[in-house]
């Protein structure tokens, strides 16, 4: 499992797309709007951990059904539940990269103490989003799952508030994310109400997972 | 061990694919399944590898269940529909190939055999379809299987890259499974030519055989010119 997974970390970090939509583009926009305060570096890595963790595994299992990558690796050793937890991990492990750099400027520009534990909560808190990329690639083949991720990412920056300005749902687990974000970088403890939230989405999307997933 | 079709049907919906498919599989032997396109071989590989289960009938692959050989690292297998990662370097799925088994060649020296040392570091989407079909071989014999599946392993090959495929192949000593619809291929490489037709064994014995049998002109001929 362990060599897949880096085998599929080592294919994600190849992707210019990856790496400009969920690496570049949170950077950017947080020295942008890096005037209106700590907020913007907590909602910028929650964009970051979410597209990361959608679109990362999402993706490539949708491709690789499409392709035929799957059924070649189904007659290999590999088995299906090692492929799964490869697939989680790879998810994980590539929301790193964009949370690390969009933390690092923030730090860089207003110097927060607890940026290291802002860093973990996002790749953490990141789970739902990996699990229901999974889903979403299970789900559609090809480019029908870029599609839908993208338009399911832009959906969860809106309602969740982390784009927009307003939070139109309380409940969406974007809105989650961003709020312990911001209790970290404000230095309050971390309420219960949107760890509970999270929790609840990462097992709705574990369970969704859990029923699709042998059908890939 | 043996490999084994006994009295094999496969059917898509009401269509039937195979029908009471027998035949078996010696050690050591390059077996060439022959057939029009649509007559089942592919069928018959997805059976013989576990991504299919027969509706009727037993597949039995090295003397057990086909998926246990698969599990256990002692098939190896290019796929007709097998992708590759357009992202990844030939090197990286080289080296993925040789992790995923547990009796394994080292990455350069699958790379060496598959004739991929010149091109490791480029991307699959920059290679040509014969190297890409190298990469697909270079994965299904990384893990020194005893036993290889070929689904239509030349059909994207020019002859030259024909030749070297199979000598390649040949060089491994393995026991063998291809399929193919070129009757010059089966003729040159197999030890032995099964026939199949609309889903039925029509012809099972040595390519000489079968090229004897005039009872086949009929289906060889239609084969022959499907070819070129």
């Amino acid at each position: 499992m362990i060599a897949y997974a880096k085998f599929e970390v080592l294919r994600t970090l190849h992707n210019v797309r990856y790496l400009v939509f969920v690496v570049v583009m949170p950077v950017v926009f947080e020295v942008i709007w890096m005037k209106q305060g700590p907020g913007v570096t907590a909602a910028m890595a929650v964009y970051a951990a979410t597209g990361a963790g959608l679109l990362g595994s999402g993706n490539t299992i949708a491709e690789d059904r499409a392709t035929g990558w799957l059924r070649q690796l189904r007659v290999t050793p590999l088995s299906d539940r090692a492929w799964l937890l490869g697939k989680i991990v790879q998810g994980l492990l590539t929301v790193i990269p964009g949370v690390l750099a969009v933390v690092l400027v923030g730090t860089f520009a207003m110097n927060f103490e607890r940026w290291p534990l802002l860093v973990a909560v996002a790749v953490v808190g990141s789970l739902p989003f990996v699990l229901i990329g999974v889903f979403a690639g299970t789900l559609f083949r090809g480019k029908t799952a870029v599609l839908a991720l993208s338009v399911l990412f832009f959906a969860l920056m809106f309602v969740g508030g982390v784009i927009g300005g307003e939070t139109i749902w309380s409940y969406a687990p974007t809105y989650s994310l961003m709020s312990l974000g911001q209790h970290v970088l404000a230095s309050q403890p971390i309420e219960a109400g949107p760890l509970l939230n999270l929790g609840a989405w990462t097992v709705l999307a574990a369970a969704a997972v859990l029923l699709r997933w042998r059908r890939a | 061990m043996e490999t084994r079709f006994d009295q094999v049907s496969y059917r898509y919906g009401s269509v039937p694919a195979l029908t009471g498919v027998s035949f078996t599989v010696p050690s050591g032997q390059t077996v060439a399944l022959l057939g029009a396109n649509g007559a089942g071989k592919s069928t018959a590989v997805d059976l013989l590898l576990g991504l299919k289960r027969p509706r009727s009938g037993s597949v039995t692959v090295l003397g057990g269940p086909p998926h246990d050989a698969v599990a256990a690292g002692r098939v190896g297998a290019l796929l007709q529909t097998g992708g590759l990662p357009t992202d990844s370097t030939v090197h990286e799925i080289v080296a993925l190939a040789c992790a995923l088994y547990g009796k394994r060649r080292t990455t350069a020296e699958v790379l060496d055999l598959a004739g991929l040392k010149e091109v490791r570091r480029r991307k699959v989407d920059a290679l040509s379809g014969g190297q890409k079909q190298r990469v697909r071989f270079a994965v299904a014999m990384a893990g020194e299987p005893e036993l290889l599946f070929l689904d239509e392993p030349t059909v994207a090959l020019d002859f030259k890259a024909r030749r070297q495929f199979w000598r390649s192949v040949k060089a491994l000593g393995n026991t063998v499974v291809f399929a193919t619809h070129y009757l010059d291929e089966a003729d040159e490489y197999a030890d032995r030519v099964i026939v199949i037709d609309k889903g039925q064994v029509i012809a099972d014995g040595s390519p000489a055989q079968v090229k004897g049998d005039k009872s086949l002109e009929h289906a060889l001929v239609a084969l022959t010119e499907g070819a070129e």
